[in-house]
């Protein structure tokens, strides 16, 4: 009897185990099989293929008013309408090639960082503090502001010095006006690129990412010098140093211009460093989900043809499918440059492609296209930084185009000195 | 010469208009040598305010400038944190309009009508506008040459940036550029960042003894007093005469050595719960002070000599020396620069300054309520001066209504100045500029606004002084720059004074002016 008891209290337990705790294993390995993914790729498995399959017909091809048509889902409609009729930009022609897709690769630090960090946690001010981490907080964003502070985390490089060259252009009358400057960017905190990562010692201010520039062209601004200092504290306001040569002063520039246009050109401040220099908290988002782009993201800027002096567009650009996430920007308070932005995000190296902004009225107004090109870092690292960029006026009919004629020193850590006031003064003359 | 003159313009624009596109940065011995070329042409019109002004003055066009600049950046030595460059700025210039104005022309002789008006001969070394080797490693910068610095961050005056005299010739100031008006000096400037907290720039200055005295307008010509009409002696005015003889100051020398020294650093402090940057300046500065005063010995033999000599139209028998003095003095200031972007959202700028030992001739009126007066003396006087300028862009839909492109936005600046002379005697003293006779105390204010249209190929400024003995003037322009190349302004410089003894500074007594500046980029 009491054996009998001893083997039915034995199977009880067996029982107990088999209904209680294997199910509760077996959902614990589903929800292992859910683990969040560091790096999701634009395509793979059968998407992937589908898009081999396409491209079988599309590499190598040169998109321009003839074919345009056939692609047209993959651009945005001021492309498709300036290919078709490019003398609203004063060129002859404008046209593109189109190649193969290539997953961008994370450099070790944004893997290890990602590993480490994702998914961050949104604190009380939805504030996702880079004093603290580092890598893309939102691997698999679910809202726009997840994709817009993935954008933020990208620190192409960690730093770069670049040469840009550039014209602002009136179609209309054909007039151009030339720029050239050169430029270094280095951040000093949520690092992914070079050692020490996430953050740089001895950055008692808090900088999270400083921006120096020196314009060369046109000659009565040769020397000028912009000191950009973005705080780590998203309560800090950014700050903009100016060194004006034909003054030979350093000024403080206000910080109600960042809506005012760059330069002549179709930017205002705000729209630099990639699309968006301000802080991410300053917008609302709402994403509206995917779009294929053609995007121009291992576009060398060697193989760019300008068809003429006095058009606004760069020929040759080579641009591959992209799944980018589109996100609708609005800035939160009224009266602003922008009613609206689109902006079209890589999933995978997290920069704005394209963007389209509306202006107060609600008409379109202009359409950014950034491309971007793979570089090597001091490390070995492969980071994508700014290979060229077209920024249009389509209700005003004016233009701008950059290119970058040099990259170096990407990932390097460039001493203090090269970002303080005093090196605006400094060589300029 | 007139034909050369009209023909070589027509050439020039001629084939500036259709010659090749700018090039703007030329990059050479891979790319050791960077050039910069331009010219430009620069027109004032002049119109009288009175009668009598137009038969004083010369009418119409009255200055025409043809000028050529070149920058030239040679780099000498790179590596690692070591840079050498050597620094060249070229600047020629022909006024044209004594060829064309008879006025003016017989109002110099011809040795002042060349070297010291038409020509960059003054000083047999006015072609250099600067020129400088600039030596950098790590912290340290030193800048061995001709050289222009600037202390001071205000816009329309000038508190405390002392260094460099102004050359008021034939520029105006907000038409030329600022770095254009200045005389550059033969200095030695050295400059160390420290790391301490608060990126402190130390910075030191010594001019081993290149005194230049501002120059201002010559009789006769734009800028200066007018004419005398049928002047004996070599159709020279006797204020002309002076000019000559004031212009005698010894060039080198160490007695007229001057220096400073200025210590630059930021500060962050928490100001209800925000952060603020401030960029805070202060400065020593040791010169011979520019205006100069007289010798009153000297003059007496000197006048005597000059009417004697004016009897006898041997006017070139002048006495050796001079009766025109320049004292040392001693300056400290202070800077301060930062945003408020939370309340006011503009930019601060408040700079003040401290003159020790300014030397003035005392004097005597004539008689009461008479604006002439004789010199008596000299006396030494202490002066407080300060500036505090909000500069703030802001939107204007009207302007945006106007044009799309324009984003609506105007920068406006608006600047209080005050002075002080800090003496009990103030009737008794001549002071220069900006002070009416019997004033202690001046206050002035400036306001200036920017805005551009078509994508900011068009600009349009306007500044405004008002000086509370209701003096000023207002400037206005509007400059079309289509292409890097081509650059033309056009405007108009109006003045205003209360009193004739204002007029000096205020332009208000006989000066209306339109001008004109084209400017083309090689």
């Amino acid at each position: 009897m009491y054996m009998r008891n001893q083997l039915l209290e034995v199977k009880r337990f067996l029982r107990t185990i088999l209904l209680g705790v294997l199910p509760l294993l077996f959902l614990a390995t589903l929800s292992l099989g859910e683990e969040m993914r560091i790096k999701v790729p634009s395509y793979e498995g059968a998407e992937l293929a589908k898009v081999r399959e396409w491209e079988k017909t599309w590499v190598g091809k040169k998109i321009d008013k003839t074919n345009v048509d056939q692609v047209k889902d993959l651009l945005l409609e001021p492309h498709v309408r300036i290919i078709k009729d490019p003398m609203y930009m004063n060129a002859k022609e404008y046209w593109f090639v189109i190649v193969p897709y290539q997953e961008a690769p994370y450099s070790k630090g944004q893997m290890e960082m990602t590993q480490k960090y994702a998914p961050a946690k949104f604190n009380e001010d939805r504030l996702v503090d880079y004093g603290k981490i580092a890598g893309f907080p939102f691997p698999e964003p679910k809202s726009g502001i997840e994709v817009a502070y993935n954008y933020d985390a990208q620190t192409r490089g960690d730093a770069r010095w670049w040469y840009s060259i550039g014209s602002v252009v009136d179609p209309k009358t054909g007039f151009t006006r030339a720029a050239e400057m050169y430029r270094m960017a280095m951040y000093w905190t949520g690092r992914c690129f070079t050692p020490p990562y996430p953050v740089l010692p001895n950055n008692p201010k808090g900088f999270r990412r400083t921006y120096f520039q020196r314009m060369k062209v046109p000659e009565d601004l040769n020397g000028m010098g912009n000191l950009d200092v973005k705080y780590t504290d998203a309560n800090t306001e950014d700050e903009r140093w100016t060194y004006m040569p034909n003054f030979r002063r350093i000024t403080r520039t206000s910080q109600t211009q960042r809506g005012d246009n760059l330069g002549s050109g179709e930017r205002i401040n705000d729209d630099i460093d990639g699309g968006w220099g301000d802080k991410v908290e300053r917008n609302t988002y709402k994403l509206l989900g995917r779009r294929e782009l053609l995007v121009g993201r291992h576009s060398d800027p060697k193989q760019l043809t300008w068809p003429g002096k006095n058009s606004c567009v760069w020929n040759g650009i080579q641009r591959e499918r992209v799944k980018t996430f589109e996100v609708e920007v609005t800035y939160k308070k009224k009266g602003y440059t922008y009613s609206k932005q689109i902006w079209y995000v890589d999933p995978e190296i997290w920069i704005i492609n394209s963007k389209m902004c509306w202006d107060e009225d609600g008409r379109l107004w202009r359409v950014h296209d950034e491309q971007w090109y793979p570089n090597k870092t001091v490390t070995g690292e492969v980071a994508f930084t700014e290979s060229a960029s077209m920024h249009w006026d389509v209700f005003g009919r004016n233009g701008d185009l950059t290119k970058t004629d040099e990259t170096k020193d990407v990932g390097k850590v460039f001493p203090a000195s090269k970002f303080s006031i005093n090196a605006l003064q400094k060589e300029s003359y | 010469m007139k034909r050369i003159i009209i023909l070589g313009m027509v050439f020039y624009w001629v084939f500036s208009l259709f010659g090749s596109e700018s090039f703007a940065l030329y990059k050479l011995f891979d790319k050791r040598l960077q050039l910069i070329m331009r010219a430009d042409e620069y027109f004032v019109w002049r119109v009288a305010r009175n009668a009598r002004q137009g038969l004083e003055y010369s009418q119409a066009l009255t200055v025409w400038r043809h000028r050529f600049q070149a920058e030239g950046t040679l780099t000498l030595f790179e590596q690692e944190d070591t840079l050498i460059n050597f620094y060249t700025w070229i600047n020629f210039y022909y006024e044209a309009q004594p060829s064309f104005n008879e006025k003016i022309n017989h109002a110099m002789d011809a040795d002042q009508r060349h070297n010291k008006y038409q020509l960059p001969f003054f000083r047999k070394d006015d072609i250099l506008q600067e020129c400088y080797v600039d030596y950098n490693k790590g912290p340290w910068t030193f800048r061995v040459g001709k050289q222009s610095v600037v202390w001071g961050d205000m816009t329309l005056e000038r508190t405390t940036d002392v260094v460099n005299p102004l050359d008021l010739r034939y520029s105006t100031p907000g038409i030329d550029e600022f770095d254009e008006l200045k005389i550059a000096l033969y200095m030695l400037r050295g400059i160390y960042e420290t790391s301490l907290p608060g990126n402190i720039v130390i910075e030191g200055i010594f001019n081993p003894g290149d005194y230049q005295r501002t120059r201002t307008g010559i009789q006769g010509t734009d800028r200066g007093a007018p004419p005398v009409p049928n002047e004996a002696l070599g159709d020279m005015g006797l204020i002309a005469a002076l000019d000559t003889f004031k212009d005698r100051v010894p060039r080198f020398a160490l007695d007229n050595a001057s220096g400073g020294v200025r210590v630059r650093g930021q500060l962050r402090p928490k100001i209800f719960n925000k952060y603020y940057e401030f960029l805070v300046s202060l400065q020593y500065y040791n010169a011979l002070d520019n205006p100069i005063v007289t010798d009153f010995e000297m003059r007496s033999e000197w006048i005597g000599r000059f009417m004697a000599g004016r009897a006898n139209g041997k006017i070139n028998e002048l006495p050796s020396g001079t009766f025109y003095e320049a004292k040392r003095y001693e300056m400290v200031g202070l800077g301060i620069q930062t945003e408020e972007p939370n309340l006011i959202k503009s930019v601060l700028v408040f700079e003040a300054a401290y003159f020790w030992g300014l030397d003035f001739n005392t004097t005597h009126k004539l008689a009461p309520g008479d604006t002439s007066f004789e010199t008596t003396g000299r006396t030494e006087i202490d002066f407080f001066t300060y500036g505090l300028s909000i500069r703030r862009p802001t939107n204007q839909m009207f302007l945006k209504n106007i044009d799309h492109t324009a984003r609506g936005i105007a920068d406006i600046s608006l600047t209080l100045y005050q002075g002080w002379y800090l003496t009990n005697k103030i009737s008794e003293i001549k002071k220069p500029g900006d002070f009416s006779y019997d004033n202690k105390s001046e206050t002035a204010l400036t306001c200036s606004y920017m805005t551009d249209f078509i994508s900011k190929q068009l600009t349009f400024v306007t500044n405004f002084l008002y000086n509370t003995r209701n003096w000023g003037y207002y400037t206005l322009s509007l400059t079309y720059a289509p292409t890097t190349a081509w650059k033309v302004t056009v405007g108009t410089l109006q003045g205003y004074a209360n009193t004739p003894m204002d007029s000096g500074t205020a332009s208000g007594h006989a000066d209306d002016r339109v001008f004109m500046k084209i400017k083309y980029e090689f």
